[in-house]
């Protein structure tokens, strides 16, 4: 069995479209730490001009507004409004001239708050950062009420926890945070493409030169078994050269650190009742740990299924056709809060984007309580064991040969 | 040569890939038929309920004034204030069912925003209104149904309105599609080069039967599309030939269906030739199915991440891959405009196709074939 995985491992890396695969995500990921990070704009910048804007026409409001009484309601709300926000405006403006990134970091935490409950119950009365408002977005209000409830909770963390802090970390650019940010991203989609893509040929490749094969007296399913763990392995290994890139953005933004929390959107919370309890946070090394897992679960199931194929369809693009449309399956059915229509959180294919469902932005876009990552986990787990199990069942048959 | 293309067609036609092609193809035409049809694809009561918010948005960002004509705003609050305006007519006329009243607001809209594109501080609100093309392709199109002697009624897209949509909804992957198809078009030569050495043939006679064999494969492909599609037709309205489109091409054009149509199903059979032709010079190259789609890939991806080169090299050809983008004017969108067009696309692939035959003629013999 050993010198079968050992023999499995060398084909594995002499593969010319493996060496290729590794090749490529190398060239993405430096791609994206030279061209793509420096360019990133996150909505909740550390924008000081932005702040003086908005406190100045706050300021200018209640100028206007001064000494008057009789006024409209809506204006009389304003008026007794304003003060307090602007009070923790200037605390952050202050803060920022000063440089004292603590201190900008509390108020703001307190801006973020105080805002996101403001804006989320007025109505149409005010409106959150106008980036959200993209043209054609039905749900800008939902997702600037995430953002600000996101950043507030990022905010104490920073005030609370004792970080090195810096203009990087607030606005989410060093290498550990940007690493965060693509898993519940486009991450793992790439991630499990290459698993697929490494997987593909992995059994079917015996069947051209079935005489190699048969130099190692093993079980059928022996071998699955050892070209499973193969895949597994090598899928794995995909997530080196896209440390990489990672390197190269640690060394310009800082590296942050594994204990930074990261906020998980609280779905016992109804989101008609916003407040202080709306994200709870992880550590960042949980965090990681919890995606690898997850990820791995994947792996485990994709190979599973690829194997399962290579041993009944035997089509080498069957396999990529397959592993890719399991991958995007859920692109046709997903619709944005549709919880109550949907029985979507019964589909493996729902929990593709780990990183999501991790941090609970799923159950938030979704507009749900149930897309959990336990649930998740179980149901790529059960997906697994199926496929495991049928592959037990073929290939231990005395008339099956993988190779014929 | 005749006998040797009915052998390779009869080879590649029971081909297992080939078949599960045609089948995805089938079923996919056949899905998105039905589901177009199910949501009342291109119906304006659904698609246009959730545009005037914006609008609302962008008002925010002003102070609010007097909007008069002698009013103290400025000409661009004005001018969004009108389009609020507009929106609401518009919505009026879609719950009152006038469909005269609606174009006549939704062209009154495009005019106004037309108007904004050049006053002061547009930058404000540019996010939250569409692109300049995007404004003079729907103004044009207005302005066509508005000269019309009645215009269309509030309804979902008939079937030659929704063959457009398809077209250019699968004409943006086509590329991709044929040269992932054609990736192995030589390999199997390369396993069994006894079978290739049995013709008493040139080699380049040879791949150019293998060429015309998938091509008309690729054709097959298109007609089961259509065939498929259908379905809309059935179910809802059949429509008339003189639907129109406004695309982007050097400068807005209006096509009727049969112009788009033919256009955009020409492109797409020359689009399979350049795939297949550069698959065959890769296989021979590289020897392994994989490494040719990664090329495939990269040559199409590059200029997508380096949109740069749009301006640098306009001759590039895989910047035409993509032809329903070129016609709805993206080119002309993004931190580096470019005027590509999808006419020019067509002389540049074809050029290119050319020089990658003489590449076939002149440099690929079989004797690359011997040492596989």
């Amino acid at each position: 069995m050993w010198n079968f995985i050992k023999w499995e491992v060398l084909q594995f890396i002499g593969n010319k479209k493996n060496q290729a695969v590794y090749i490529i995500l190398l060239l993405l990921s430096l791609y994206y730490a030279v061209a793509v990070a420096p360019n990133y704009e996150p909505i909740e910048k550390v924008s000081r001009d932005e702040m003086q804007a908005a406190y100045d026409t706050r300021e200018a409001f209640l100028e206007s507004v001064e000494g008057r009484d009789q006024l409209y309601p809506l204006v009389e709300y304003a008026k007794f409004l304003f003060p307090d926000w602007n009070k923790l405006e200037l605390q952050r403006v202050n803060a920022l001239d000063e440089q004292d990134l603590a201190a900008y970091a509390s108020a703001t935490e307190d801006w973020y708050e105080f805002s996101n409950q403001t804006i989320y119950s007025s109505g149409d009365l005010f409106y959150y950062n106008p980036l959200y408002y993209t043209y054609g977005n039905r749900f800008a209000k939902d997702d600037g009420f995430y953002g600000y409830g996101y950043t507030a909770s990022r905010f104490q963390d920073y005030t609370e926890g004792e970080h090195k802090l810096s203009y990087e970390l607030f606005e989410e650019r060093t290498a550990i945070q940007t690493l965060q940010r693509l898993l519940s991203d486009f991450l793992p989609f790439v991630i499990l493409i290459s698993s697929v893509v490494l997987t593909a040929d992995i059994v079917l490749k015996d069947r051209r030169n079935p005489s190699l094969v048969k130099g190692f007296p093993l079980a059928d399913w022996k071998r699955m078994f050892g070209k499973g763990i193969v895949a597994i392995v090598g899928s794995i290994a995909a997530l080196f050269p896209l440390g990489a890139g990672l390197v190269l953005i640690g060394l310009r933004e800082g590296f942050g650190d594994f204990m930074l929390g990261v906020p998980i959107y609280n779905t016992a919370m109804s989101i008609f009742n916003p407040g202080p309890e709306l994200f709870t946070r992880i550590p960042m090394w949980e965090f990681l740990l919890l995606n690898l897992a997850f990820l791995t679960l994947w792996f485990v199931a994709l190979v599973a299924v690829i194997i399962l194929l290579s041993i009944t369809v035997r089509l080498e693009f069957i396999n990529i056709a397959v592993g890719l449309a399991i991958i995007f399956a859920e692109f046709l059915y997903f619709e944005r809060a549709v919880s109550p229509f949907t029985d979507a959180y019964w589909y493996p294919t729902s929990y593709i984007q780990v990183g999501q469902v991790i941090s609970g932005t799923r159950d938030f876009l979704y507009a749900s309580q149930l897309f959990t990552m336990e649930r998740g986990m179980l149901l790529v787990a059960g997906s697994a064991a199926v496929c495991i199990l049928i592959i037990l069942l073929i290939t231990t048959n005395k008339r099956f040969s993988y190779t014929k | 040569m005749i006998r040797m293309l009915k052998t390779i067609f009869l080879v590649e036609r029971t081909d297992k890939k080939t078949l599960f092609a045609l089948l995805a193809i089938a079923v996919f035409s056949l899905a998105i038929s039905i589901y177009s049809y199910q949501i009342d694809l291109g119906n304006p009561i659904a698609e246009k309920s959730n545009e005037s918010l914006t609008v609302k948005v962008a008002l925010n960002k002003f102070q609010v004034v007097d909007a008069t004509e002698n009013g103290p705003g400025s000409p661009l609050y004005k001018n969004v204030v009108q389009q609020d305006h507009a929106y609401t007519k518009q919505g009026m006329a879609l719950k009152v069912e006038r469909p005269e009243l609606y174009l006549e607001s939704a062209l009154r809209l495009t005019q106004l925003r037309k108007e904004a594109f050049t006053m002061d501080e547009y930058d404000k609100v540019a996010d939250i209104m569409p692109q300049m093309i995007e404004n003079e392709l729907d103004y044009y199109y207005y302005s066509y149904l508005a000269q019309l002697d009645s215009p269309p009624p509030f309804e979902a897209y008939s079937y030659t309105q929704f063959l457009m949509y398809l077209l250019g909804f699968v004409g943006a992957f086509w590329f991709l599609i044929i040269a992932v198809y054609s990736s192995n078009i030589m390999i199997e030569d390369f396993r069994h080069t006894t079978l290739i050495k049995g013709y008493p043939i040139a080699f380049d006679r040879y791949v150019l039967a293998k060429v015309l064999v998938t091509w008309s494969i690729t054709c097959l492909f298109v007609l089961t599309l259509l065939v498929f599609s259908l379905p809309y037709g059935f179910l809802g309205a059949w429509g008339t030939l003189s639907s129109v489109i406004s695309v982007w091409n050097g400068e807005v054009e209006i096509h009727s269906v049969l112009s788009y149509s033919s256009f955009a199903i020409g492109y797409m059979l020359l689009l399979s030739l350049v795939a297949i032709v550069s698959s065959v010079i890769l296989n021979v190259l590289v020897r392994n199915v994989y490494i040719t789609v990664f090329i495939q890939l990269g040559l199409v991806a590059l200029p997508l991440m380096f949109p740069r080169l749009a301006s640098l090299v306009p001759w590039y050809p895989y910047h035409y891959v993509n032809f329903p983008a070129l016609l709805r004017g993206e080119s002309l969108l993004g931190a580096y405009p470019a005027e590509l067009s999808a006419s020019m696309g067509l002389i540049i692939l074809s050029i290119y196709l050319v020089l990658l035959l003489a590449l076939v003629k002149g440099f690929l013999s079989s004797g690359k074939l011997q040492r596989a």
